[in-house]
């Protein structure tokens, strides 16, 4: 049985391990806060929304397409993305319906997908500057989805004061994304075990 | 000879400090100090490992920013060699099928080895180009750098062509 000073000195011990332990867990935690660039993580230089708004709306729209308007409307392959977008905003700010569009939409739809990386969900909408607040004009595949991280870049689809149409793209990180986030976890942790470090075999 | 007795040392000793006591309330012996010294070891140890662990890391995160930058440096020295190449509004694939790799490599990296890929996304999905310089396998750290560009297709419409850079030492 220790005495009284054994045990006040055991008590100090204690207490200095609990102090090391805090300050080693707060040393770790700070240290990995921003964590060395994993394979899935490569795909945000992919995921720049700017970078692929921008390309997009430069492209072709690659295929014929025709839209029953009024009178049936008949959209070359040759036209820019940005140009088929400004084309449907303006027809329904006139008062049509979503639905004629529909084949132009799914286009553009795949035209986003190729270019996008399968860790992200693009969610495409055109807005009009006037109504802020309002249901966008434009929503390709759909409306966003709420997430608790969301990359946004937004651009001026026409230079016509009247009409001020911004189109904006959101890409929201896919189930998939979280899938693979896991999966290269564990294998980072698997590979940290039995392999040496600073080495890495593909 | 003068011989010095423990006693007359005591007494010496209690003439300048005070009568001496004997130690009663001290921890006694090794073995009940143990558990003591095991928990202060045990706290040092978690201490220098945990400040080991996370130089390292730091450590690790700074080699990877460095490749990273280089990697963007590599794209951005490609990209202004295809801008100079540039006939009208958007780059030609036969630009991107001809710019010198080997050149902007040289401008952008020292001694390190790189792999650059051109990947046409969009109207079709395919392999443009490839070209690399390894000279070892593939490291833990590797940098990494993308971009997208507007290109012109041989059938004439405008598509999208991505530029990736894997660089590593």
């Amino acid at each position: 049985m220790l005495d009284k000073s054994g045990q006040l000195a055991l008590m100090d011990a204690v207490v200095f391990f609990l102090v090391a332990t805090t300050i080693s867990g707060v040393v770790l935690y700070y240290s990995s806060l921003d964590t060395p660039s994993t394979p899935q993580d490569h795909g945000q230089g992919q995921a720049d929304p700017h970078e692929i708004l921008e390309t997009l709306l430069r492209s072709f729209i690659g295929t014929d397409i025709i839209v029953h308007l009024d009178i049936p409307r008949h959209i070359s392959w040759d036209t820019d993305i940005g140009q088929c977008l400004l084309l449907e905003a303006e027809a329904i700010l006139d008062g049509m319906m979503v639905e004629p569009f529909r084949s132009l939409n799914e286009a553009i739809r795949d035209a986003i997908y190729s270019i996008c990386s399968p860790m992200y969900t693009p969610f495409l909408a055109v807005l009009s500057s006037e109504d802020a607040g309002s249901e966008p004009l434009i929503s390709i595949p759909g409306p966003a989805e709420e997430s608790s991280q969301r990359f946004a870049s937004v651009m001026q689809l026409s230079h016509d004061e009247e009409k001020n149409l911004l189109v904006q793209l959101l890409l929201c990180p896919s189930a998939l994304a979280e899938v693979v986030r896991t999966v290269m976890s564990d294998l980072h942790l698997c590979a940290s075990v039995l392999a040496p470090p600073a080495e890495f075999q593909p | 000879m003068c011989t010095l007795h423990v006693a007359d040392a005591g007494y010496f000793a209690g003439a300048a400090l005070g009568p001496v006591r004997p130690d009663d309330t001290a921890i006694a012996g090794f073995f009940e100090d143990l558990p003591v010294l095991l928990i202060v070891l045990a706290g040092v140890t978690m201490l220098v490992v945990s400040g080991v662990a996370a130089s390292e890391r730091l450590s690790e995160q700074r080699v990877q920013r460095a490749l990273d930058a280089l990697a963007a440096r590599f794209t951005d020295s490609i990209m202004l060699s295809l801008s100079r190449s540039m006939t009208h509004q958007h780059i030609s694939m036969a630009s991107i099928e001809s710019v010198n790799i080997s050149r902007c490599a040289a401008d952008a990296l020292g001694l390190e080895c790189y792999h650059v890929a051109f990947v046409e996304y969009f109207p079709d999905v395919r392999w443009v180009r490839s070209e690399s310089r390894s000279e070892d396998t593939l490291r833990a750290n590797t940098g990494y750098a993308a971009h997208l560009v507007n290109a012109v297709m041989p059938d004439g419409g405008v598509g999208i062509v991505g530029v990736i850079a894997i660089v590593w030492r």
